[in-house]
């Protein structure tokens, strides 16, 4: 009796699978990303451009203490990558989404801090919108960030 | 998602415990470590009464600050002291890290850059930066061990952890309960015949001590997870991702004292009644503990 109802519920359905499931359309476009998602993409794109400011500063000044701070922030973005779950069939990229300006020649330290305090803040009015593990992680690498900027700032 | 008031009676806690332990390591300091420690008190001392008015607020009873706490280590030195400075920043650093995990976005705001500033002092102890100031060192393969009052190493344990707040203890990681069998032979053969002197002072409160949630990668934290058995040990680990001097003019002085697993089980009961000035009930207790 059952079975024989399914089919005609089909018909009646006019055999539309978002019509008959409540759930998202497995034939049709690739769902939206979920909030977290958004943000922690826009975070790890921001933690690699400060990477590649680093990198740029450490590159053209002998300062000891910038390649130590560049590896805290390339400890930064493993964490965040981790948090990250790809779909399959998607590379996740090394590179920032804009290349930043290189160092400048001199005070490559001032602009080191000005970028690590921006990242605390921007990552500080991040942590309001995501979920609370997250949102500790990003509040412990905007410290991490601010104890950066007091370092860069003795130099 | 923690409760507010949960989170602010354990951010109370620790302002509490530091404002406390600033005392004790303030009277190791001279000159201009002495006057930043002062001032950082006075900064812990304002928080703690933030926190009491805001817990107030929201119709809770504000938690107590103990008589006094079990140092994590002896403060004998000024590197010891400056040591003691860094353990309480971090501990200040993670509980303020809880707030963050809270629903209220007001709150997490306030958490946020309540931590940053206390990463900043524990920085300036410590001499260096760390890249995850609050949360447990590296991803852990397994999670923080917490050991239950009175279960396996019990005896050991009342002798190796130091304090957290809401007087919970817990083990570092990769700690378990029971000490490593040559550890324990050292210790007892070291062990003086009177410990009542230490055990029995008059400020040792008998607050009670209950175990905390684990701790997992991708749940919010709990508690003081970086307060491990050892804390000398763990700076030792830190020192690795040491680089550089964050405030040359206040280096401390010295290196931080090493590793002593057989002098931790006499761990002083500290009497600080007088903050910022030695305190001779604390050396005598020393004393007698050693000989």
């Amino acid at each position: 009796m059952l079975l024989a109802a399914v089919p005609l519920a089909l018909i009646v359905a006019g055999c539309g699978s978002a019509d008959l499931f409540a759930g998202p359309d497995p034939l049709g476009s690739r769902p939206p990303l979920a909030h977290d998602t958004i943000v922690l993409r826009a975070v790890i794109a921001a933690e690699l451009d400060l990477i590649y400011r680093y990198k740029s500063a450490v590159s053209t000044s002998g300062n000891a203490l910038f390649p130590a701070l560049l590896a805290q922030h390339q400890q930064h973005l493993s964490r965040l990558k981790a948090r990250l779950i790809t779909p399959p069939g998607t590379q996740p990229t090394d590179s920032p989404t804009h290349m930043p300006e290189p160092a400048p020649p001199t005070r490559p330290s001032a602009w080191l801090r000005d970028a690590e305090l921006a990242s605390a803040a921007s990552l500080t009015g991040r942590l309001v919108s995501v979920g609370p593990s997250l949102a500790q992680l990003f509040a412990s690498i905007a410290a991490s960030d601010v104890t950066h900027a007091d370092a860069l700032g003795g130099t | 998602m923690a409760t507010a008031v949960v989170a602010l009676q354990a951010a109370l806690a620790a302002e509490q415990a530091a404002v406390y332990g600033y005392g004790v390591a303030g009277a190791h300091l001279s000159g201009a470590s002495q006057a930043t420690a002062q001032q950082y008190w006075t900064a812990h001392r304002k928080a703690r009464d933030t926190l009491t008015a805001m817990i107030t607020a929201r119709g809770a009873t504000p938690v107590a600050a103990l008589a006094y706490y079990d140092l994590p280590f002896p403060v004998t030195s000024v590197a010891s002291a400056e040591a003691l400075a860094a353990h309480l920043e971090d501990g200040v650093t993670a509980a303020y890290l809880d707030l963050v995990a809270v629903s209220d976005a007001s709150l997490r705001t306030f958490g946020a850059l309540a931590t940053q500033n206390a990463a900043g002092r524990a920085a300036h102890w410590r001499g260096s930066t760390i890249p995850f100031p609050g949360l447990p060192a590296g991803l852990p393969a397994v999670a923080t061990v917490m050991c239950v009052p009175g279960g396996a190493g019990s005896r050991w344990r009342g002798r190796r952890l130091v304090a957290s707040r809401r007087g919970a203890l817990r083990l570092g990681r990769g700690q378990s309960c029971s000490p490593p069998r040559q550890r324990r032979r050292r210790r007892q053969s070291a062990r003086p015949t009177t410990t009542k002197t230490t055990t029995g002072h008059p400020c040792r409160s008998p607050h009670t001590r209950s175990p905390q949630a684990l701790w997992r990668p991708d749940s919010p934290r709990r508690g003081w997870g970086r307060a491990p058995a050892a804390p000398s040990a763990m700076l030792q680990i830190r020192d690795e991702t040491i680089h550089r001097p964050v405030f040359p003019d206040t280096l401390p002085s010295a290196r931080l004292p090493p590793s002593s697993p057989v002098t931790d089980w006499s761990h002083p009961k500290t009497k600080c009644c007088r903050p910022f000035q030695h305190d001779a009930a604390c050396e005598i207790v020393q004393r007698t503990s050693r000989n």
